[in-house]
């Protein structure tokens, strides 16, 4: 049996606004790729990033409802467009039916294929981000594009300075071992190198995105695979993408 | 260090009471179902308490399970500290419930005992009542209105199935069978061999599935409460709700959705 941990847990929190991790599944055939989803919660209304695939709907929606209602998630957050994080669409616009989906422009075409047509409002996000209201804040979509999906986004919190990493910082747990926040950040690298190197097309798309973030007040940051940077680990993590030589087509 | 304890009774449905100690001797189950649990090492967790978001509290724990007259007791051995926490049942469908802290840090983690009490229990009783409802389809065949109420269940009945219809509509009290018999009439009913209805309105949401034009599962939220298989109760629907209709060529599996 995979590991699974079905407790949400509150990983920042200000005043009324909160940023909650919702818990995990191992499935077999996920060998070890383990995937976060969150929710921003902010005064009465909702956030949910990269909600995740069928099997982990469930989980999803009844730790949704411990600290919302599901009619105020008024959007979900699509970094990217893998099945890992929008195979639940047709589930989230029947049980979350006041989302509005934010999603890079160029998978808004794609997405009706997963069997939703009608009744789900689109927000396509522009090559250079966009701002998403929730409640009083304003979250900041952040171009991530070729890290590792063409068309895609980090998104920063600012009220509690964290930064939703995506792709950015996954990593491959062996198998029986799993943590939420990284501490021995020497043995972390260990798991998240291959896929760095393997799923980012070229280190140019690190440097691009490390530059965009460079001005950003960041706390915590929380990948969708793996485990999250906080305090003096988010240094540590930007300082080795900043020296992660060998991505992608560079090796070759 | 030192030791302190919280002491609380919760209620929980009768159906829960023949599941409850059998599913609190399942050490994975009580792992997934308590909160603060931040990793896993073998078989080992590691439990981080917070209070206030400022002040926090880290130990490995590992787990051992102990069967009493009546209930459970889990003991959480950690490096530190010792937590435990007794469930027994009482008379009346209530857990009597106790947890306890030995440790240096009794402030922090103290006031997180009944929580995970707490939240040992909600789990409990969700898992308890599908397996309740597993089992009472397997000896009668399908109970479409339960299964409605499961998340799981739904997901993947529109799994298989296309969205013909999304629209708000406004609703007067006792009028949404109006609706439904529009679509009856608009030959949505007759159309596909399953049709599911699923509406939201201020005051709660409703599921109703359809086979072969008849209705033949209905559950219900309204204001928090939840209703299965009574159809009356959609009369208290009103005002602007988003309805949104699903067809599908093929009979639910009760399994499968």
């Amino acid at each position: 049996m995979g590991i699974r941990v079905h407790r949400p847990y509150i990983i920042a929190e200000k005043d009324d606004h909160r940023f909650i991790w919702l818990g995990l599944d191992e499935a077999e055939a996920e060998r070890g790729i383990l995937t976060n989803q969150y929710l921003i919660v902010d005064k009465n209304e909702g956030l949910l990033i990269d909600p995740g695939g069928q099997y982990v709907f469930e989980r999803i929606y009844r730790n949704v409802s411990e600290f919302i209602e599901p009619e105020n998630i008024k959007a979900v957050f699509f970094s990217h467009q893998d099945p890992d994080v929008v195979g639940s669409l047709i589930m989230i616009s029947d049980f979350f039916p006041n989302a509005e989906i934010y999603v890079s422009k160029l998978w808004t075409r794609f997405l009706p294929h997963l069997g939703v047509i009608e009744g789900v409002v689109m927000k396509e996000i522009p090559d250079e981000g966009t701002d998403i209201i929730v409640g009083k804040t304003s979250l900041k979509a952040i171009p991530a594009h070729y890290l590792h999906s063409p068309g895609n986004f980090s998104l920063y919190d600012p009220k509690v300075k964290v930064l939703f990493s995506g792709d950015i910082g996954a990593a491959v747990f062996p198998e029986g071992t799993w943590y939420l926040f990284v501490d021995d950040f020497k043995t972390h690298v260990k798991y998240m190198e291959g896929f760095h190197k393997r799923y980012i097309p070229t280190k140019r798309a690190l440097d691009i995105w490390l530059n965009k973030i460079k001005e950003l007040d960041i706390n915590i940051i929380a990948p969708q695979h793996g485990a999250i940077f906080a305090e003096k680990n988010v240094k540590k993590f930007l300082d080795w993408l900043r020296n992660l030589d060998n991505v992608g087509l560079d090796s070759i | 260090m030192g030791y302190k304890s919280v002491k609380a009774i919760f209620s929980i449905d009768k159906a829960v009471v023949d599941h409850l100690l059998e599913m609190l001797k399942d050490k994975e189950f009580i792992i997934s179902s308590l909160p603060c649990v931040v990793a896993r090492f073998s078989n080992k967790i590691l439990l981080r308490f917070s209070r206030l978001f400022l002040f926090r509290v880290d130990d490995v724990y590992s787990l051992d399970i102990e069967q009493i007259d009546k209930g459970t007791v889990i003991k959480l051995f950690g490096e530190k500290s010792t937590v435990t926490l007794i469930f027994r049942l009482l008379e009346n469908d209530k857990i009597e419930y106790v947890g306890e802290y030995n440790g240096p840090k009794q402030w922090v983690v103290v006031p997180c005992l009944e929580d995970i009490g707490r939240s040992v229990i909600k789990d409990v009783a969700e898992e308890a009542r599908r397996r309740s409802v597993e089992r009472s389809h397997t000896a009668a065949g399908a109970d479409y209105s339960a299964l409605l109420a499961k998340v799981s269940w739904v997901s993947k009945l529109l799994l298989r199935s296309v969205l013909i219809k999304s629209e708000i509509v406004a609703i007067n009290k006792g009028n949404l069978i109006s609706y439904i018999e529009d679509l009856a009439s608009e030959g949505v009913l007759s159309k596909y061999k399953t049709v599911y209805v699923s509406g939201t309105s201020d005051i709660g949401s409703f599921r109703m599935l359809f086979i072969s034009g008849e209705l033949v599962g209905v559950y219900s939220l309204i204001r928090g409460k939840e209703y299965v298989g009574d159809d009356k109760v959609l009369n208290e629907f009103e005002g602007f709700t988003r309805i949104r209709v699903y067809g599908s060529n093929v009979e639910p599996s009760i399994d499968g959705g």
